[in-house]
């Protein structure tokens, strides 16, 4: 049984129709790679994953884990192991990280029949993660994003994808905005973090990322649809022919 | 009337009683802290002990001039029962470079409002006056603040904050009068409001009214709901859609409380916002709002709750 597996999805937001048919299967152990112009549904598509309320499901279904997600609340989605790293971090003043990841923590834990954790065990926790990206910063008063430049918040995703440990993490344009040394690092992490018990997608418009977070399988995401799916070797194609010579393969 | 013998020793001979209004005076380069607090006992403020300040019952009608130079800090923190009524006057006029600090912050009372006068008459001025009120039942709050800008280069900076439950009904009204003369004045309004009913009401009135070119005035207040981005955000990382509220509530009201100056203060204010934001949330660990001081579990029974969001 696939971890994830998309059936002719369609969604829009208001009166737009996004995705048009998206079709997708995904098993623990692999990386995923979604590839695609800007516009086309590749943050949609990981929105609608993550329970964004923003967009309308229209048609088809999202299963994961044998159960179909799309009634369950965002909330619940993330507690049964769904991670979604954001392409634009949201800043959250007057709520430090400390605070906000333990209580995410606890409350996962919560759901998963666990005692919480102690202060003390995770300060420890936070500690060890925050190696994952190489973060130096002091997070105990900090505010969540506020004020932290392109790569530290893309750091910060990955650290918190670290301390939450998901089974599926899909993220979004993680390397928009970073330099070539916060890429290196932030895919780092994300190598690290790779098991066969977890699946990881990786959005991109750029194959770059690619060369350090090396995927199992591309797939390409063109007006709503996957129009092509290949190996790690596509990217290099796409990366030399540009998106162009998918439009001229569809005959467009 | 106040009883002298009741003053701590920080007003010293500077305090000048007569009926129910007290004046003082902040001499020339001297600094002065007061936090004045209703109910005096404090009991939802944990004012108790080792805050480094002497904190007094709240003076309904002060009278405060601050010379050149001066530097005067004011915290006025109530927590009254839905029965009571307070009305408090506070009349302020500054001197040359005289800086200013007033933070108001209400937990509750049956109708409380605040009134702010304060009149620049020397040039350099600093006035920062922040305000947050959370309120619930019937309760009603208003602040209402006037600043007159006199003289050149004066900088007046307001910042009121809100959340209104049940039927609550709050008032922001603030004026910033710009006189003829008073170039370079830097004035800006700021008032934030959270609804979580429909009963629950607030009128705000920012106002300004300027004679005079070459001044930087702004004003703004939003009556809403906290921000959905950030609600989805704390959401994908597994935190209930009941305890991401109640991180934002705090976050909202964290804007004024982390103004605060003095730390153990700063540190008693956010833990009884944070109480009062509590809901049904008790044990510890469980709750969002890590307490520099542990909460005594069911006691803290306040009734803002903002699952009604």
């Amino acid at each position: 049984m696939s971890l994830l597996s998309i059936r002719n999805l369609h969604a829009s937001i208001g009166d737009r129709e996004i995705l048009k048919g998206v079709n997708l299967e995904i098993n623990k152990g692999e990386v995923h790679s979604i590839m695609g112009p800007n516009g086309n549904g590749k943050s949609t598509l990981a929105g609608i994953i993550a329970g964004n309320p923003k967009y309308t499901v229209t048609e088809g279904e999202v299963i994961y884990n044998g159960k179909n997600i799309l009634d369950l609340p965002v909330d619940v989605r993330a507690n049964e192991g769904i991670f979604l790293g954001f392409q634009y971090p949201v800043e959250i003043p007057g709520v430090t990280i400390t605070n906000f990841m333990r209580t995410a923590i606890n409350e996962q834990r919560k759901y998963r029949g666990l005692d919480p954790l102690s202060g003390a065990e995770f300060l420890k926790l936070m500690e060890e993660k925050k190696k994952v990206v190489e973060m130096t910063t002091n997070l105990a008063n900090r505010s969540v994003n506020e004020g932290f430049s392109g790569g530290e918040k893309k750091k910060n995703e990955i650290f918190q994808m670290a301390m939450l440990n998901p089974t599926l993490a899909i993220l979004d344009e993680t390397d928009s905005g970073l330099d070539i040394d916060a890429l290196r690092i932030v895919a780092n992490g994300v190598n690290q973090l790779r098991s066969p018990e977890n699946a990881t997608v990786v959005i991109t418009h750029y194959q770059r990322l690619l060369d350090y977070i090396v995927p199992d399988f591309v797939h390409v995401l063109y007006e709503g649809r996957i129009v092509k799916t290949g190996p790690k070797e596509l990217a290099l194609e796409l990366e030399k022919k540009g998106y162009e010579w998918i439009k001229e393969e569809l005959g467009k | 009337m106040i009883r002298k013998d009741i003053l701590p020793d920080i007003w010293g001979d500077s305090w000048h009683s007569e009926a129910t209004e007290q004046t003082l005076t902040v001499a020339r380069g001297t600094e002065r802290t007061v936090v004045l607090c209703n109910p005096a006992d404090a009991p939802m403020f944990m004012l108790r002990e080792g805050l480094g300040y002497n904190v007094m019952p709240d003076i309904e009608n002060l009278r405060i001039n601050v010379e050149q130079g001066g530097r005067f800090t004011l915290y006025r923190l109530q927590g009254m029962n839905t029965t009571a009524q307070h009305i408090t006057q506070l009349n302020l006029t500054m001197q040359d470079d005289a800086t200013v600090d007033l933070c108001t912050v209400t937990l509750g009372g049956g109708h409380v409002r605040n009134n702010i006068t304060v009149r620049m008459q020397g040039e350099g001025c600093r006035l920062n006056a922040d305000g947050l009120y959370l309120i619930d039942r019937e309760q009603e709050c208003d602040n209402y603040i006037f600043v007159e800008h006199a003289k050149p280069r004066c900088h007046s900076r307001e910042l009121y904050k809100g959340i209104m439950d049940d039927a609550a009904r709050a008032r922001f009204n603030g004026h910033v009068l710009v006189q003829d003369g008073a170039v370079k004045t830097e004035a800006y309004q700021t008032n934030h409001n959270i609804l979580l009913t429909d009963k629950a009401h607030v009128d705000t009135r920012p106002f300004l009214e300027i004679y005079n070119d070459d001044v930087k005035c702004s004003h703004g207040s939003t009556v809403g709901q906290l921000d959905s981005q950030a609600m989805f955000y704390l959401m994908t990382r597994g935190i209930s859609e009941r305890t991401a509220v109640t991180m934002l509530s705090y976050a909202f009201c964290d804007e004024v409380i982390r103004n605060i100056g003095i730390s153990s203060l700063r540190d008693a204010v956010g833990d009884m916002v944070k109480k009062r934001l509590h809901g049904e949330l008790t044990p510890c660990d469980e709750c969002a709002l890590h307490c520099t001081s542990p909460c005594n579990g069911p006691e803290a029974n306040f009734h803002i709750d903002p699952t009604k969001l």
